[in-house]
């Protein structure tokens, strides 16, 4: 029996590390790809600081295509993709690619819709006073939406865990993995249990702190 | 003081035309509907004056200040300022242009999420200025404004008309030629206003800066400008200085305007009423409001002035009044005695007749 509990601690730590490194490294390029991404919806649109009708249409496009495939359909679709650039198609390594590109077009249109929310007349202001379109992003739509950012981050943290779940198809490994490989295949209800009480301390834990320092930032 | 003032060209300034507006056009397209916002705007604004535009929403106004640092793109026309012709201007040096206008809003328009220091500080960055001159700056900018203390706190945590000084910081910041001010006492209070129309007035009289002032509100005209154009369905419909507005308003719209401020409507049941002398407004202004020209009048002619309605406001700091008087005598008396007010650069209107 001991052994049963020791063993289970273990592989539940290792599925942890596995659940956490994977969730780390996709929301780090993820927020990398999606915050440019935002930017671009947003400065395009009409009477905005660089409009371009074009460039906004087929963005937004490419985007919706992305978030259109299922998580699940698009770990599949892209393997080739992900040999190519991380030279496997298993493992945790793997499984970060298509996270990404799942992840990646979410975050651009939480970002987009964050700065969407900054004061206008601020930006005017911020025109009027001889800002580049450059120093506009980084002087005012980045500062006035950090609260509203942080919380689109931990949105997109929370959506990549349960995601990431699913990348144990591929042998990602993981929480999710562990749950559906000795919880549900061999009906060890206790461990599928105690799994899905870590996930749920894990989200709980995330959004706590996403609020927190949001609500820190926030001074409007 | 002895000699009339000449309102609008500033002693030791010269008469050099700061803002020049030509024959300005602004169409705004939505769709198949056209609106024209301005049609053909002519404007003329000196260096070191307050120039004021007044008129309802939806007369332009906001299109025409808006335009003078190209925020709204004119579709004909060409506007100068400091002799530089903003209109051809795009880019680095548009911006640049723009550097030596500054400009405040109804709605401040600061950074929510960083403080007064900050939100001060950041037009000098943009200009390139060192970290530590910069901040030696805003410590004079916000001492100008009068919040020495509020260096560290937050917008959310000041008043509307403390916001408001906090923006005339920021747009003092680069040192520019021209105050750009759209509607910016429209959301505060009278006695806020009031306030920010003092301090408006001292950074023109100490810095020199021109002001433009786009506003609905007459009361801001009466309290700082010394040229004011009317604005009517993207037209300027009448212009001129602030006390020929005033005293001698042209257009209705013009006398509708000035009338909510002065409250210088003779009461119908004055009129109304039949009176054995004659009735007769007098309306003066300056150094003449404080001579005792009543009495005078009474000693040189045998002429009685009874007062019926009187009343006495300021514009900009020039005492300007209204008399509605009641004259009994000989006819002649009474022609001779307007006729001496007239001279006495009093403007008279009979009202009634005895």
């Amino acid at each position: 029996m001991d052994n049963h509990w020791a063993e289970l601690g273990s592989m539940l730590l290792q599925s942890l590390n596995e659940t956490v490194m994977m969730v780390t490294i996709s929301i780090l390029i993820s927020a990398l790809v999606g915050l440019p991404l935002g930017i671009i919806l947003v400065i395009t649109r009409e009477g905005h600081i660089a409009e371009n009708k074009w460039v906004h249409r087929l963005l937004g496009a490419l985007i919706n295509v992305l978030r259109s495939i299922p998580f699940i359909i698009l770990m599949v679709a892209i393997v080739p993709v992900t040999k190519a650039i991380v030279g496997t198609t298993i493992g945790t390594k793997a499984a970060i690619v298509p996270l990404v590109f799942y992840a990646g077009p979410y975050i651009g249109r939480l970002v987009e819709s964050s700065l969407m929310e900054v004061d206008k007349g601020v930006i005017e202001a911020f025109l009027a006073m001889g800002a580049s379109p450059l120093q506009i992003i980084w002087r005012v739509l980045l500062p006035e939406s950090i609260p509203s950012l942080i919380l689109g981050i931990t949105i997109a943290t929370v959506g990549l865990i349960g995601a990431s779940a699913m990348a144990g198809a591929i042998g990602g490994g993981g929480l999710g993995d562990l749950a559906i490989r000795y919880g549900y295949q061999q009906f060890e209800t206790d461990v599928m249990v105690i799994t899905v009480a870590v996930l749920v301390v894990l989200v709980q834990g995330i959004q706590t702190l996403g609020n927190l320092l949001a609500g820190r930032l926030r001074h409007g | 003081m002895g000699t009339r003032r000449k309102y609008g060209v500033r002693d030791g300034l010269g008469g050099s035309t700061l803002i020049e507006i030509k024959n300005l056009h602004k169409v705004y397209a939505f769709g198949e509907k056209q609106i024209e916002a301005l049609k053909g705007v002519n404007l003329r604004v000196e260096k070191g004056a307050i120039y004021g535009v007044v008129g309802s929403s939806g007369a332009g106004k906001s299109s025409l200040i808006r335009c003078v640092n190209l925020l709204e793109k004119p579709t004909s026309g060409q506007i100068r300022v400091g002799g530089l012709d903003i209109t051809s201007l795009k880019g680095a040096e548009l911006r640049n242009a723009r550097k030596r206008i500054g400009m405040i809003f109804q709605h401040f328009n600061l950074l929510s999420n960083k403080t007064v220091f900050h939100n001060v500080v950041v037009p000098l960055y943009l200009a390139g200025v060192g970290k530590k001159e910069a901040a030696q700056r805003v410590v004079d900018l916000l001492h100008l404004v009068n919040l020495d203390a509020k260096a560290n706190a937050y917008p959310g945590q000041l008043s509307g008309g403390q916001k408001q000084r906090v923006a005339i910081a920021r747009a003092l910041a680069t040192n520019p030629e021209v105050l750009l001010c759209d509607e910016a006492t429209s959301a505060l209070d009278p006695q806020t206003t009031d306030s920010i129309l003092q301090l408006l007035k001292e950074i023109n009289r100490t810095l020199g800066i021109t002001i433009l002032i786009i506003t609905h509100e007459m009361n801001v005209v009466r309290e700082i400008c010394d040229q004011v154009a009317v604005m009517e369905d993207g037209q300027i419909i009448e212009e001129g200085t602030v006390v020929e507005l005033f005293t001698m308003p042209r257009t209705e719209t013009a006398k509708a305007f000035t009338k909510a401020v002065m409250g210088d409507s003779v009461p119908d049941d004055l009129l109304n009423r039949s009176h054995a002398g004659q009735l007769v407004k007098i309306t003066f202004l300056g150094p003449h409001a404080s001579d005792p020209i009543l009495s005078t009048l009474s000693k040189r002619f045998p002429v009685y002035a009874n007062v019926l309605h009187g009343h006495i406001a300021k514009i900009k700091d020039v005492p300007f009044g209204i008399l509605v008087v009641e004259l009994t005598g000989e006819k002649d008396d009474i022609l001779a005695g307007i006729e001496f007010l007239d001279q006495q650069g009093m403007k008279t209107e009979v009202l009634q007749h005895g």
